[in-house]
């Protein structure tokens, strides 16, 4: 396994070297507001007394699934 | 974190593309993908959709690992890990996933029909897939004991409660019964955001997505290389890349599972009967980045391919994907700039109308809903009053607490605040001066006695007690489990205190003079 990732390394490094500087436009600050159901789950997020922990499949289809991703 | 979800998510996209169309051609279509707007935007979202988006490519990727390592229990442990990370994510990603599993065995079993002892693998196959969705449900109900119930109630799972479909018709009568219109309405949505031409539905302005509204996921010229990929994926449909592995099938595929499900996506006629609303949003059609970027990535393939000798060919090409991705990169920060400048500026002495005025592209989809940008009013106000705040607090002082008492009738009433009656105000106001660089505490009067209430209608929690409104002045209701606490995301009590009532003022008022810290009051 390990060998495998040592081979994989040598392999790419370089590449995925040379990719970060491009991809790194994710560092591009976005909006200095929140978005509706952005301010919403921040809301459902960091105000409650505990902080939510919940990895349920959501019974709900919107976006404000309340799985913990932060 | 939604940062860094989208730098992987970009890094699993270049792994799923290198495999299957090289090296040139992912590495350019993973950095249009970087600048893609929508990607972008999202990638700054404290919203599901990023980590959705990420965990789903994580699936593809497994799901493409066994076409080369099929027999690897390994490979079906990833997949089987992977699967159960897409389900407790958006929903869109469930189904699609599912059918991608479905869709693979077939193609699995179609394929090997032609070898000898093609039922001994196809067996042994069932026998792994089997093992793989019962390692996902195992890690589920670890993950959450409830996830049994859901599991067992399958229907939940690939069809959650308040989907919005054409099915929804069946029980509302505000969405459109019509099979055909509905399908009409959301094509002509989708060809709008496909090809990036059009302002019927969508925004020009991509930071308008705050406020829900929605914007194009393709510009007419990669919409122009899209239907290059597509004709190149057909004109390939048969080539293989390794034993049962089709790329250009598989992108083909792709894109409609990702895209067929979006025609039936529930039209609303709550308001104007004659103009329904179309409820498809950004987020269901932020999955069609992925087939699309990768039939782009095909298309470059065959060019890259047909011009492998000739050195001029290919640095015009480069010359021409670097002008594009300097020219990107600058649309999206002058945007964002721009967005800045409004929200810096938004003249609050002017009526409400000509308020939502200031945030409208000139197109007429603004036009209809502009009571939306009503959600971007609001948080500029928490935007400014911090910004105002910040130059307020004197910071010379050492060893000195502020508490910030602030006036909440200056804000729009809060959608939070309006439906459900907590207090949202001390928390947007806290993370607004947060982001000027002042830490801040606030404080939430909560009451322990009473049970956990309801957010958003499925979802409980203890939030802070329930407001009321006497002589125009917000207050708690209080109750013998009524109690206050700090909230704050440093180490120690921040500095600068916010209360928004007068329970919240008494409570840091008392504190500080129990533990004989000086303080003083500034007014906002």
């Amino acid at each position: 396994m390990i060998k495998k990732l040592f081979n994989f390394l040598n392999k790419n490094f370089f590449l995925y070297i040379l990719i970060l500087p491009f991809l790194s436009v994710g560092l591009i600050s976005g909006p200095a507001i929140l978005g509706n159901w952005e301010s919403l789950n921040y809301y459902y997020i960091f105000s409650q007394f505990n902080t939510p922990l919940d990895f349920r499949i959501s019974p709900r289809a919107n976006i404000g699934v309340s799985a913990f991703f932060f | 974190m939604s940062i860094s979800y989208g730098i992987i998510s970009l890094f699993l996209f270049f792994i799923i593309s290198k495999r299957w169309f090289g090296i040139s051609a992912s590495l350019i279509s993973s950095i249009l993908l970087s600048v893609n707007p929508v990607f972008h935007f999202h990638q700054h979202s404290m919203t599901v959709l990023i980590v959705s988006f990420m965990l789903f490519l994580f699936f593809l990727e497994r799901l493409q690992t066994l076409d080369y390592h099929y027999s690897s229990n390994w490979s079906w442990f990833g997949l089987s890990v992977s699967l159960a990370l897409v389900f407790i994510h958006y929903g869109p990603g469930r189904i699609f996933s599912i059918i991608l599993i479905g869709l693979w065995l077939f193609n699995f079993i179609y394929a090997s029909k032609k070898y000898p002892r093609s039922k001994y693998i196809i067996k042994n196959i069932f026998l792994k897939l089997g093992l793989t969705f019962l390692i996902s449900f195992i890690l589920l109900v670890a993950l959450d004991w409830r996830n049994l119930f859901s599991i067992i109630k399958f229907n939940e799972i690939i069809y959650p409660a308040g989907a919005e479909t054409i099915l929804g018709a069946f029980k509302s009568p505000t969405i459109l019964n019509s099979f055909l219109l509905t399908f009409f309405l959301n094509g002509k949505v989708l060809l709008e955001s496909i090809t990036g031409l059009g302002k019927e539905y969508h925004s020009t302005l991509f930071t308008n997505m705050t406020s829900q509204f929605r914007y194009p996921l393709l510009n007419p010229i990669l919409f122009l290389l899209l239907m290059a990929g597509i004709i190149i994926s057909f004109i390939k449909l048969s080539k293989k890349n390794y034993f049962f592995s089709k790329p250009y099938v598989y992108c083909i595929i792709l894109f409609l599972v990702c895209l067929f499900p979006l025609f039936f996506s529930a039209v609303y006629i709550i308001n104007d009967p004659v103009k329904p609303d179309v409820g498809l949003s950004v987020y269901r059609m932020f999955y069609l980045l992925i087939p699309s970027y990768l039939l782009i990535a095909a298309f470059l393939n065959f060019i890259f391919a047909k011009i492998k000798n000739k050195k001029i060919y290919m640095l015009f090409i480069s010359i021409v994907f670097f002008s594009f991705y300097v020219v990107s990169v600058n649309s999206l920060n002058k945007n964002y700039k721009n967005f800045d400048i409004k929200l810096n500026n938004v003249n609050y002495k002017i009526s409400d109308f000509n308020l939502y005025e200031q945030w409208k592209d000139g197109t007429s989809y603004t036009n209809d809903w502009v009571e939306r940008f009503v959600h971007n009013l609001r948080h500029a106000k928490y935007y400014n009053t911090a910004k105002k705040a910040k130059e307020k607090l004197d910071f010379n002082t050492n060893n000195k607490y502020y508490i910030l008492n602030i006036d909440t009738k200056q804000f729009f009433e809060d959608q939070i605040v309006q439906h459900l009656r907590f207090n949202c105000y001390s928390v947007f106001f806290s993370i607004y001066l947060n982001s000027f660089g002042i830490s801040s505490a606030w404080i939430q009067m909560i009451d322990l006695d009473k049970p956990e209430k309801v957010y958003r209608k499925f979802t409980l929690g203890k939030f802070s007690a329930p407001l009321i409104f006497k002589n125009d002045k917000m207050q708690y209701i209080k109750s013998p489990g009524f109690k206050g606490y700090f909230h704050y995301f440093s180490n120690n009590i921040p500095n600068v205190i916010i209360v928004t009532t007068a329970e919240e003022l008494n409570f840091a008022n008392n504190y500080l003079k129990k533990n004989n810290l000086s303080f003083v009051i500034i007014d906002i």
